[in-house]
């Protein structure tokens, strides 16, 4: 089985190699007029560095006497927040997000604050709507109002 | 001296305005309850506060944003005391006296040792703060382009190396930071970089959504997940039960001078000051006690110089950011982008070129320490009620907050995006053990760094080996080398003496 540094060293060394060939579109330039690639050069330099870091101290304690099984609470915590309410949280967001600019701030918002509290559980259907609704509006008011932030009102309402 | 204490007093009169004196209580009673609440946490909700200074002074937005922070270290250490959950990290260390002076029904002297330490250290910070700023300021005239890039260098290995966890993560999380802070429009040259044709990537990554991100929204599905409820922990709390015993003040009151000094110097060096002097404070009074089996067990020590250490910090991480305009935390980052929204730029010259905003601000922390008093000792009873509220109506309105508060940076959809998948790997990366500040500060540090590489660049026509040609910038270089070294060699000694055991 993997260790999770071996993973991640894997993970950071081809992301550094990713920005060192993105990053090499851009010159130098000279001496005395350093380019757009100077500094990204070197900062993809570092981060290959640190893989490379990451990668030795993983091999090394694979053979060392640390070497100790990831335990299977640690395991892909992927796996784990795909299958938690956390999962649903950012389902909910981003269902809000896309349907934002459609639907208009005031209905959105409700929606997702009654969505959030049913994650959460507990408490009654009226408490989650009576919070949602009031803040909605309220917050409406906040931004809109008395901060001049112009929120959206909804594509589907001719705004 | 008497120039800093005349300016002082300028700063008091012109404090007396209506705006200030609402910054004070609103940024310390939000901060205050921020701190007791665990979750959102003060860096993130100063982020959130933001937009609202865009309406406000600078100097208005200064005292907000502050007084959310130092609110926080107050406020933090009351649900540590009563519930033994941390509001936030900086009261991590009070949970281990605190809860256990709870325990032993001493909770009303462990809040008074924690909020009057916290007051006396606080007061002492900013003394030091008031003297040292300016004169740091003078010195730091002389500083260029190269020891602009050695503080900032060193700041980030430093910081790579104290953040906790390892080292090597640390630094990776770093350099990712700077990675994502050149997307964008090149700060030097103009010119778009690494946008891979896509508009919203030409405009950048502002470092504050990512902030909120990874502090708040990995928070919220946190609390999403584990659903921890605080309020059947709490007992009512009297007022009349506040106060300590002869002995109790006896023992509390040279740590608290003590945590005072400490956390000033501590929160000089590039890091999260206020987290790590509170363990540096607790170890001191540990080693210095007469009574050091009492550790762990309620001593009212172990809860009076940490919280102490934890303010005063405060005003040694405001020291570098007022007087050479470098944030070497996420708190005083989000004071530099309240300033640069306003155009005002901290540095050396900034407490010449703005007295009215430097010593007015340094008047306001003062008034915002002796109101932070009030709250927390009296009125204790009444920021530890939001402890009451149930999980299932705070988490919706704190997510709501977040992703409105980010939408009102700049009016547009993408920052709440960033947010959204910044809280995804927010989340994920506290299940890997990778810390968030590293991140946040190299995104922030990031441009800083290569302004200044490419302007000495060109002072030393690539001969980079000039650096050490002059003496401060080739002492902090060779210090900012040094450090991970010693850290590596001081690791593989404490390995190798383990392993021989």
């Amino acid at each position: 089985m993997l260790r999770r540094d071996l993973i991640d060293g894997i993970f950071f060394l081809f992301l550094g190699l990713f920005y060192l060939f993105s990053g090499l579109q851009y010159s130098t330039g000279r001496a005395t007029a350093p380019g757009l690639g100077l500094f990204p050069r070197l900062i993809a330099i570092a981060l290959l560095l640190c893989a490379v870091a990451m990668l030795g101290g993983a091999f090394v304690r694979r053979r060392g006497k640390k070497n100790e099984e990831i335990k299977r609470t640690e395991r892909r915590p992927w796996h784990r927040f795909l299958r938690s309410p956390g999962f649903w949280v950012v389902i909910g967001v981003a269902g809000y997000l896309l349907l934002l600019q459609v639907f208009g701030y005031l209905i959105m918002t409700t929606v997702l604050i009654v969505c959030l509290g049913s994650i959460m559980g507990g408490g009654s259907w009226i408490s989650r709507f009576v919070l949602a609704i009031s803040s909605s509006a309220l917050t409406y008011w906040l931004f809109r109002t008395v901060m001049q932030v112009p929120l959206p009102l909804g594509g589907i309402w001719g705004n | 001296m008497l120039e800093a204490l005349s300016l002082l007093v300028y700063g008091f009169v012109n404090l007396l305005t209506l705006p200030n004196l609402l910054a004070i209580f609103l940024g310390t009673a939000v901060g205050t309850i921020v701190g007791v609440l665990p979750g959102l946490g003060p860096v993130a909700t100063m982020a959130l506060l933001l937009p609202f200074t865009f309406t406000t002074s600078p100097t208005v937005g200064l005292i907000l944003l502050t007084g959310v922070f130092y609110g926080a270290q107050y406020g933090g250490s009351t649900s540590s005391i009563l519930v033994n959950v941390p509001g936030e990290a900086t009261s991590v260390i009070t949970c281990i006296d605190g809860y256990q002076m709870t325990k032993k029904n001493r909770a009303g002297s462990a809040l008074t040792a924690a909020a009057l330490g916290s007051w006396i250290a606080g007061t002492i910070g900013f003394l030091g703060l008031t003297f040292i700023a300016p004169q740091l300021a003078r010195v730091a005239i002389r500083f260029g382009p190269p020891e602009y890039f050695a503080i900032s260098l060193f700041g980030l290995v430093v910081l790579a190396n104290v953040s906790g966890g390892s080292s090597i993560r640390n630094m990776t999380m770093v350099l990712v930071g700077v990675m994502l802070a050149t997307v964008g429009v090149d700060i030097v040259s103009g010119q778009v970089r690494f946008d891979y044709g896509v508009y919203e990537l030409s405009q950048g990554i502002d470092y504050v959504p990512v902030l909120i991100g990874l502090f708040g929204m990995a928070e919220i599905i946190q609390m999403a997940i584990t659903r921890e409820e605080f309020r059947t922990m709490l007992d009512k709390i009297k007022v009349r039960d506040m106060f300590p015993t002869r002995d109790e003040w006896r023992r509390m009151i040279a740590p608290m001078f003590r945590g005072g000094f400490l956390g000033f110097f501590v929160g000089l060096l590039p890091g999260p000051g206020s987290v790590l002097s509170t363990y540096a404070a607790y170890a001191v009074e540990k080693k210095v006690s007469r009574h050091p089996e009492e550790f762990g067990h309620g001593a009212i020590e172990g809860v009076a110089g940490p919280e102490a250490a934890n303010n005063s910090a405060v005003a040694g991480m405001l020291v570098i950011l007022l007087s050479l305009g470098l944030p070497f935390s996420g708190f005083t980052a989000l004071l530099l982008g309240a300033l640069n929204m306003h155009a005002i730029f901290p540095g050396p010259m900034f407490i010449q070129k703005n007295p009215e905003i430097f010593w007015v601000f340094i008047a306001s922390l003062y008034l915002g320490n002796t109101v932070l008093l009030v709250l927390n000792l009296p009125l204790v009873g009444l920021t530890a009620w939001f402890l009451r509220i149930p999980i299932r109506f705070l988490m919706p309105l704190i997510c709501l907050l977040c992703l409105v508060g980010t939408y009102t940076l700049n009016n547009r959809l993408y920052d709440v995006w960033i947010v959204l998948v910044s809280g995804v790997i927010g989340y994920l990366m506290r299940q890997w053990k990778y810390e968030a500040a590293p991140l946040v500060l190299g995104m922030v540090l990031g441009p800083i760094l290569e302004r200044s590489l490419t302007q000495s660049w060109v002072i030393f026509h690539g001969e980079w080996w000039r650096f050490w040609y002059r003496p401060i910038s080739g002492v902090i270089l060779t210090v900012a080398i040094l450090v991970p070294v010693i850290t590596l060699c001081f690791r593989m000694r404490l390995s190798l003496s383990k392993d021989s055991k």
